[in-house]
């Protein structure tokens, strides 16, 4: 209930926002569609389908506090000890690491980015430290040479390693 | 004629029937393995074909593709654990034959009816291709704007379990398309002043977020795999001889999996459940479906991997993925530079009979490989959670995007995962949205071109013959999906 919610909304207040935008593009005679149209159509298109959504779901709700609480409940959620709030708990630290992930990227570079982001998950998933050691280590030095070596794409090194990789050679 | 020997002589070579081989096996691990799925597999080799042939690259993409259909049903039937959500279907008959002492015989005829399917439906790729090639000469502007949105229609229809949903999902897909650069007066759209959109909303990290990433973090929130108790399988061989009496089922399957497979959106879980359906129905013994049918598992693994050569018959003739997989394909074919349709016939034409050679080649592998491998890789299935995920989450977030050489893609592709897992959770299509997305670019091109050239405005889309079929169509299509909606507990 809380994603379609979410989703409704998001929806409806994009389509309004690339709408009004659609007014500023600049028209072109023999372009009778012009660079307007397309979005404006995808707009109306997901406007409308999200408002009856929208629609759908308070009547469903029966009031706008009830809609309310569906919100409130992923805050509830979180502190709650019972599946949901394993859900809630699980998938957003899960996705909070995901986003440090190509932030240790940039900084640390790709293979110890990649370790750290590894050997923290398989921690977090309850494995000991043995085994978080060894499955990071290997995904990193696996995926370093798949992609230095068999496709020879550049890996960033890291805003903080890099001096230390240049002093040493590599 | 020549171009097909000149193909099977290519895929003959040493190093190319070695990748061969190696990519269907790896497919049909990757398919045994709950999680990773052929659609991330792929995503990962397209960086591959800027650096090896286009052919070569195909041949792993496609090998991968066929392996990964049939690989799902191992761990399916012998563990009741289905590596694909396809598999779940075999695996109704499947692990109740292994429960009874009858694994191998499962297993068996899980690996004939794939073998089978795949190689039907690679045969009718060929020669289906070929004629659909000559007609899209007839495809002008209008009728590509409306061979789009009959694709839509249907993915919309079939796809999505709620109609207005659906729709939701396929108007945020060309939202999300227009967002870059226009191709054709270049002016920024809906880049809020940050540089990195400019580009737009790039295909390959954006459809692995919504489809790989997504599925992990969906995968987070499931208990650890519990410890499944193991059957023995033997006698995988003597139940090739099945076959006389399955016959009928494998072949009626085969041909309802390449039908579905060419249809985006349909996939191979809507083949293999109308397969089963049919199946059942024409049964003598309809009670034994759900309780040890070898019937049930020939038809469900025939028809979804007579998927794999239907999906690529819209792919390779009009640029319309049928799946996950192809769009993942036509995602590497754009990336190349390489344009679907007679163009790539002509063209390419060693590229396109290598493509049939190996749906049919990587099909004929999958026999030996089931019945001699099938019970060493269902123990894949028995990989705790706490290894897979962080494997999947680091393949999944920089494969595609590394090659890229910028951050932005793996924003991008953990942004998409996350709106791939919400939208997941509200009953909303992914695929749907993941459609609208390649095909974006497509409608709005068409869309402009058609009224650029008509004098008659919109109506150039209903004057022309081919162009009002399709529309007549895509208008079908969404009353049955209305009707559809209004069923109770329809599928």
């Amino acid at each position: 209930m809380l994603a379609e919610w979410v989703i409704g909304l998001f929806g409806l207040v994009a389509s309004v926002v690339f709408f009004a935008i659609s007014f500023s593009f600049p028209e072109v005679s023999a372009d009778p569609g012009g660079l307007a149209l397309f979005p404006r159509i995808a707009a109306l298109l997901t406007g409308v389908s999200c408002a009856g959504l929208l629609a759908g779901l308070a009547m469903r709700s029966g009031s706008a506090g009830a809609a309310l609480h569906t919100f409130g409940r992923f805050f509830v959620n979180w502190r709650e000890n019972s599946p949901a709030g394993f859900e809630v708990r699980r998938t957003t630290i899960v996705l909070a690491l995901c986003a440090l992930y190509p932030l240790l990227v940039l900084k640390v570079g790709f293979f110890l980015g990649s370790l750290a982001f590894s050997f923290v998950l398989v921690l977090f998933y309850r494995g000991t430290l043995v085994q978080a050691a060894i499955l990071s280590l290997v995904l990193a030095v696996v995926l370093q040479m798949f992609f230095v070596t068999l496709l020879g794409v550049f890996v960033p090194p890291g805003d903080w390693t890099s001096p230390l990789l240049e002093a040493i050679g590599l | 004629m020549e171009n097909f020997l000149g193909a099977a002589e290519y895929l003959m070579r040493p190093d190319n029937l070695t990748l061969l081989i190696g990519s269907t096996l790896a497919g049909v691990v990757i398919g045994a393995m709950p999680g990773l799925t052929s659609t991330i597999a792929i995503g990962l080799l397209i960086p591959l074909t800027f650096t090896l042939s286009k052919e070569t690259a195909f041949i792993m993409m496609v090998a991968i593709y066929c392996g990964a259909m049939y690989g799902g049903s191992i761990p399916g039937i012998l563990l009741n654990l289905p590596g694909t959500p396809t598999a779940a279907i075999s695996a109704l008959d499947g692990f109740p034959m292994t429960r009874a002492g009858e694994g191998g015989r499962a297993l068996g005829i899980s690996a004939m009816s794939s073998s089978f399917g795949g190689v039907l439906s690679g045969v009718v790729l060929i020669f289906l291709s070929m004629q659909l090639s000559t007609l899209a000469l007839l495809f002008a502007s209008p009728e590509y704007f409306s061979l789009a949105v009959f694709s839509l229609c249907v993915v919309v229809s079939l796809a999505a379990k709620n109609l207005v949903k659906g729709i939701i999902s396929v108007g945020l897909g060309l939202m999300l398309s227009v967002v870059g650069i226009d191709a054709t007066t270049p002016v920024a759209r809906y880049t809020f002043g940050i540089d990195e959109i400019i580009i737009g909303i790039p295909a390959v990290p954006a459809t692995i977020g919504l489809f790989c990433v997504a599925e992990a973090f969906r995968m987070v929130a499931e208990p650890s795999s519990k410890a499944a108790f193991r059957h023995s399988a033997t006698g995988i061989v003597a139940t090739l001889w099945e076959f006389r009496t399955l016959w009928s089922t494998v072949i009626k399957s085969s041909v309802i999996g390449t039908f579905i497979g060419a249809l985006p959106g349909a996939g191979s879980v809507t083949a293999a459940f109308l397969s089963y359906a049919e199946a059942r129905r024409r049964s003598n013994t309809p009670e034994k479906f759900g309780a040890g049918a070898p019937e049930g598992i020939a038809a469900a693994e025939a028809a979804n991997n007579a998927v794999t050569g239907g999906s690529l018959v819209p792919m390779l003739t009009l640029g319309i993925p049928g799946d996950t997989n192809t769009l993942m394909m036509l995602g590497a074919m754009l990336v190349q530079g390489l344009v679907p349709g007679p163009t790539l016939f002509r063209e390419e034409p060693l590229l396109i009979n290598v493509i049939y050679l190996t749906v049919i080649f990587a099909s004929l592998l999958i026999l030996p490989l089931g019945v001699f491998c099938s019970k060493y890789i269902a123990r894949v299935a028995l990989v705790d959670r706490k290894f897979m995920l962080p494997f999947i989450l680091v393949l999944a977030i920089s494969g595609p995007s590394i090659s890229y050489g910028h951050i932005y893609y793996f924003w991008i592709t953990i942004i998409f995962g996350f709106a791939g897992y919400v939208l997941q959770n509200g009953g909303f299509s992914v695929l749907s949205l993941g459609l609208a997305l390649i095909l974006g670019p497509l409608l709005e091109r068409s869309l402009r071109s058609a009224l650029m050239l008509a004098d008659n405005g919109a109506a150039v889309f209903f004057t022309r013959p081919i162009s009002l079929t399709l529309m007549l169509a895509s208008a079908a299509v969404l009353f049955f999906g209305v009707w559809r909606n209004r069923q109770p507990g329809s599928w």
